[in-house]
């Protein structure tokens, strides 16, 4: 016999789902609502162009975000204000004139290839909002834009006087004896032997007016070797060196000043926060290292994360 | 039972297609049609970069190696050739890169290109050899060496700090 008058399921069920709904509304008030602020510079492009990136891009990387009813609800609207705000921290074209003319084409390129990858719009996103997508057309579109805005004129004068410039350092030895080495807040120091090891990639990049030559120390060429280079081994080391295109008038380009040097150094125990790669740029010939603060790195992997199943390497490396 | 099956089910599909999912053109793959045969042994030559360079009208890209000898020679500027000095320009078909929008990378192999001088003498008798294809034969047309040994001569060295 029973003593207690046992409770109804139905009634279980409605307390349940009363707290619930409690609980969302009370959530709600922690809503965090997006703010724009002021538009500093917006991107000029053609209408087409913009038009595109108005409807894909613009929700996360501007100051003008639109949001829909079902971006306002707790927790979703959590998700985006923190998407919308790491969105506007990489690009924002809202505050286009913050950055140098360089800068510009190179972040367009950037993001042309993020989204070309698919690694943009970021897919939990583009569910949702499903006119974010970018298609193969419009692709082309931006492409093509982003193309008759690149373009080397033949004999530069400024770059060939910027080459001639460094022949002169060259013959004086004045940058090879810095001592201490140059190192990144990462810890990575400037390794002067790259110039000793063999190349396993070169790359014309248009996009930008540069040229390049890919380095890799023995570890990386006995890797290619053993076609083990996905993941790389530890201690495998990269040196891209970048230089201006100089053309002549025939089409025939060699390489201009020294721009850069770049290292990717694999260490999964030192640089796992990385992914297992201790990236480091050393610009012009005084080799300035590259990051205002440590986390300059993460710049980096941003860049590389369409390569992610790649071990976040873009170079394709030849054999020799 | 059948209804937390479902629910799994769908939560499943959603994270899976929640989750960032690219694959790299090529992933994991050497750049075949640009390699060297192993039999050419270009490797065991020792040779290091000296230059790099682009021709936009037959879409090729080329880098120079060379020994020592040869690094030295292009550093001093002067078509006269050091002894023992020996060069390499090796020239690729550029394709485009298949991992950056805005980039060309070397695609089939074209040539390599030798250039050796004696041990003990200068230029004077600088051997020139052509390979051509993706085996590398030799090129029976001796036609043009003279122009070509100038032009590799010519080549100013990459500026590597």
């Amino acid at each position: 016999m029973k003593t207690k008058k046992s409770i109804p399921r139905k009634v279980y069920l409605l307390i349940i789902a009363g707290v619930f709904i409690i609980i969302f509304s009370l959530l709600q008030i922690k809503r965090m609502d997006v703010v724009n602020p002021p538009i500093t510079g917006d991107l000029q492009a053609p209408a087409n162009v913009k038009a595109i990136m108005r409807r894909g891009c613009y929700d996360c990387h501007s100051n003008e975000t639109n949001l829909r009813w079902y971006d306002k609800i707790v927790p979703v609207s959590w998700m985006v204000a923190a998407d919308v705000k790491d969105g506007r921290k990489v690009l924002n074209f809202s505050e286009w004139d913050k950055l140098a003319p360089a800068e510009r084409s190179g972040k367009l390129w950037e993001y042309l290839n993020q989204i070309s990858t698919g690694a943009m719009p970021i897919k939990k996103y583009e569910i949702v909002h499903t006119s974010a997508k970018v298609s193969a057309s419009e692709m082309a579109v931006l492409k093509a834009y982003l193309i008759s805005m690149s373009g080397n004129k033949p004999l530069d004068s400024a770059r060939m006087a910027d080459r001639n410039k460094q022949y002169v350092l060259l013959d004086k030895n004045a940058t090879t004896k810095q001592a201490p080495l140059p190192k990144t807040l990462n810890g990575i120091e400037f390794i002067p032997d790259y110039k000793n090891w063999q190349p396993i990639s070169t790359t014309d990049r248009f996009d930008n007016g540069t040229m390049r030559v890919i380095f890799g120390n023995n570890i990386a060429i006995t890797a290619i070797k053993n076609h083990q280079i996905n993941p790389w081994p530890n201690g495998t080391i990269f040196a891209k060196v970048a230089w201006d295109q100089i053309a002549d008038n025939q089409g025939n380009i060699t390489t201009g000043a020294f721009k850069q040097i770049e290292y990717m150094i694999k260490d999964d125990a030192k640089f796992a926060s990385t992914h297992g790669w201790g990236f480091a740029r050393f610009k012009t010939p005084k080799l300035v290292p590259y990051g205002k603060t440590v986390l300059f790195a993460n710049e980096c992997v941003n860049c590389h994360k369409p390569v992610s199943d790649n071990d976040f390497v873009f170079t394709q490396p030849l054999q020799h | 039972m059948k209804l937390s099956v479902r629910i799994l089910f769908v939560l499943g599909l959603i994270t899976f297609s929640c989750s960032e999912h690219n694959t790299t053109p090529n992933v994991g793959q050497l750049n075949k049609e640009a390699s060297l045969p192993a039999n050419f042994n270009f490797s065991q030559m020792g040779l290091k970069v000296i230059a790099s360079t682009i021709n936009k009208k037959l879409s090729t890209m080329s880098t120079l190696y060379g020994n020592d000898a040869a690094r030295k020679t292009a550093q001093l500027g002067d078509d006269k050739c050091l002894p023992g000095s020996v060069f390499a320009l090796v020239t690729w078909q550029q394709q485009p890169d298949k991992r950056w929008i805005g980039a060309n990378i070397p695609g089939n192999l074209l040539s390599v290109e030798m250039l050796k001088t004696a041990k003990d003498q200068e230029n004077e008798n600088a051997s020139y050899t052509r390979f051509t294809g993706a085996d590398l034969k030799i090129d029976p047309d001796t036609s043009g060496q003279s122009i070509r040994l100038k032009y590799i001569l010519g080549l100013k060295p990459s500026i590597m700090f």
